[in-house]
């Protein structure tokens, strides 16, 4: 009678160890890189958060006065993402839903390519279209000296995070398998029931991912914003106020980290700054998934 | 080869038919998927009432067959077809200028089943989202659909749960009974015990034959044996062609074709 033997041959056994080692030694990697990020982004923060300077939350900006108020900064990257993902994120979504349901597969493929281009544009040459352009645009229409304000930075980003954030929503759309759509449609429903009822809701975590990825760019988006914001350390008057000029975090950093002395309040302030905008990603990322699995969970 | 012009209503005569109503009613059809024709030249009249097994190796145009009925196919770019089909007496393009007002007539289950992201009860009510139905009205259509598909017992209890939770032999028989919902004039099937269960399997042949008895059930299969069980007729295709319809009896008898009979036989065609 022979005997079968459950275990693998040994040189396969070593290979697969191999292979798991490498792909541990990554994963560890990856959350070694991300931990350093945080950790050297705490510990540089460290000496302005040390100091109890409460201006750190405060509206002035004056580093030889020793006063580094985030607000503005704060505010303003908050303002111009909102912007940018209200103009971002219903057209994006609206065209993804028309290129992924209603065109040929011909145009899709044209359509999808043009969008992939658009989303690999560097960003200074959104940031030259914008000075060029969009900045003169805007002033002449809302008949203001200057057109470097909140609401030029906020249409920026939104053109150019849209690109990233069709491409990804159009992506979660098609790679709903078409079984969803003939079972619908095989029940009588109209091509608009079909998407609310059935796709959207099998594509919403992609559609998710593609908004958060859309998130992460307007968030860190600095040479184009830099360009057409303004630079106002200030906050609006009145707050909501998107005529004015202001200041993002991203423009901030890009502004003045080199005009910092290493280790000084004021590079400790725009480190300090720099932790604040992971920790939104880090929280908007978490945030999404607990809301959609929470939502999975009611279906 | 041009298929045999028969009637399946009396037994294989046209000119005998002509005086029975059809639900079906293919004439000169040919399908084709971009250049490639699928099926050419089929011709059948189907009764108002009874199960009409398809069967045939794969490949033979029995699905294109089925799709091209209630237009499912034609949400493919490529997917065309020539020739006349009439569902329930009238022209499948001309004379349902809304599609979903013939998908609505003409169910369909597939091969693979498939529950929507949502309840029990909400699959269920999903092709009746048009109607407006009070709680307890819809809570009797379910109740009676997921009766007839033997499903009542095992989710009745359950029905605010995710349909995602069920196994694959009860989302295939779920979606028989969503299927149902809509109370079809005529009712596709396309290899709808594939995938499942002998159980559930058993299950969905009870359905068949029930069902057959009020109306028309086509039915894809590969199973040999279920055919034999549940079919009132049954329509051999190979290679795009009928090659044989008939009354159940006379094709599993030795009077069927030679090609039938191997194909049966040793689900062997050499088409």
């Amino acid at each position: 009678m022979s005997v079968i033997t459950l275990n693998p041959p040994s040189s396969r056994k070593y290979r697969f160890s191999g292979t798991q080692a490498y792909c541990f030694a990554s994963a560890a990697l990856s959350i070694l890189i991300v931990g350093t990020i945080l950790l050297t982004l705490l510990v540089q923060s460290g000496p302005i958060l040390l100091t109890g300077n409460a201006d750190i939350i405060g509206t002035k900006w004056n580093p030889s006065d020793g006063k580094f108020g985030i607000l503005p900064m704060l505010f303003g990257s908050v303002f111009v993402m909102s912007i940018a993902v209200s103009i971002a994120f219903p057209v994006g979504l609206m065209a993804a839903v028309y290129i992924a349901e209603t065109r040929s597969s011909k145009l899709r493929r044209v359509l999808k390519s043009t969008l992939e281009i658009l989303a690999g544009i560097p960003s200074i040459v959104y940031g030259l279209i914008g000075v060029t352009y969009l900045n003169i645009w805007i002033a002449d229409l809302f008949d203001l000296q200057s057109g470097r304000i909140i609401l030029t930075a906020g249409i920026l980003l939104g053109i150019m995070i849209l690109p990233t954030f069709l491409t990804l929503t159009e992506d979660a759309i098609s790679a709903v398998p078409v079984k969803y759509r003939e079972n619908a449609k095989s029940l009588g429903l109209y091509r608009h029931e079909v998407f609310l009822s059935i796709i959207l809701p099998k594509a919403k975590s992609g559609i998710a991912g593609a908004g958060l990825l859309a998130l992460g760019r307007a968030l860190g988006e600095t040479m184009a914003v830099m360009l057409v914001i303004g630079s106002l350390d200030r906050l609006p008057s009145p707050l909501l106020n998107p005529l004015s000029s202001g200041q993002t975090i991203t423009s901030k950093l890009g502004r003045e980290v080199t005009e910092s002395a290493f280790g000084s309040p004021h590079f400790s302030a725009l480190v300090f700054m720099g932790l604040l905008l992971v920790l939104i990603t880090i929280f908007l990322t978490i945030a999404s998934r607990y809301l959609f699995r929470q939502k999975d969970q009611h279906v | 080869m041009s298929s045999p012009k028969l009637s399946l209503v009396s037994g294989h005569s046209s000119a005998d038919s002509s005086a029975e109503p059809h639900c079906i009613h293919m004439d000169g059809f040919s399908a084709y998927y971009g250049d490639n024709c699928i099926v050419s030249d089929v011709n059948l009249r189907l009764p108002p009432k009874g199960v009409t097994c398809l069967i045939g190796p794969s490949g033979a145009g029995k699905s294109t067959i089925l799709r091209w009925l209630n237009r499912i196919n034609e949400e493919s770019e490529r997917a065309s077809f020539s020739g006349k089909i009439e569902v329930l007496g009238r022209d499948v393009l001309k004379g349902y200028p809304d599609v979903t007002e013939l998908r609505r007539k003409v169910g369909m289950v597939f091969q693979q089943p498939c529950v929507f992201p949502c309840s029990i009860y909400d699959n269920m009510l999903m092709g009746l989202r048009s109607r407006k139905l009070s709680k307890g009205e819809a809570r009797s259509i379910i109740e009676q659909s997921l009766k007839a598909a033997s499903l009542w017992d095992e989710v009745s209890h359950r029905l605010a749960q995710p349909a995602s939770a069920l196994s694959l032999g009860q989302q295939q028989r779920l979606c028989l009974a969503r299927a149902l919902v809509l109370e079809p004039e005529v009712l596709l099937l396309d290899e709808p015990t594939a995938s499942i269960d002998p159980v559930s399997s058993r299950a969905i042949e009870a359905f068949v034959i029930e069902q057959g008895r009020e109306i028309p059930i086509i039915m894809v299969t590969h199973n040999i044996g279920q055919a034999k069980r549940i079919s009132d007729h049954v329509i051999f295709l190979c290679d795009g062609q009928i090659v044989e319809q008939g009354t159940r009896a006379h094709m599993f008898s030795m009077r069927s074709a030679e090609k039938t009979r191997t194909y049966i036989t040793e689900e062997f065609c050499d088409c």
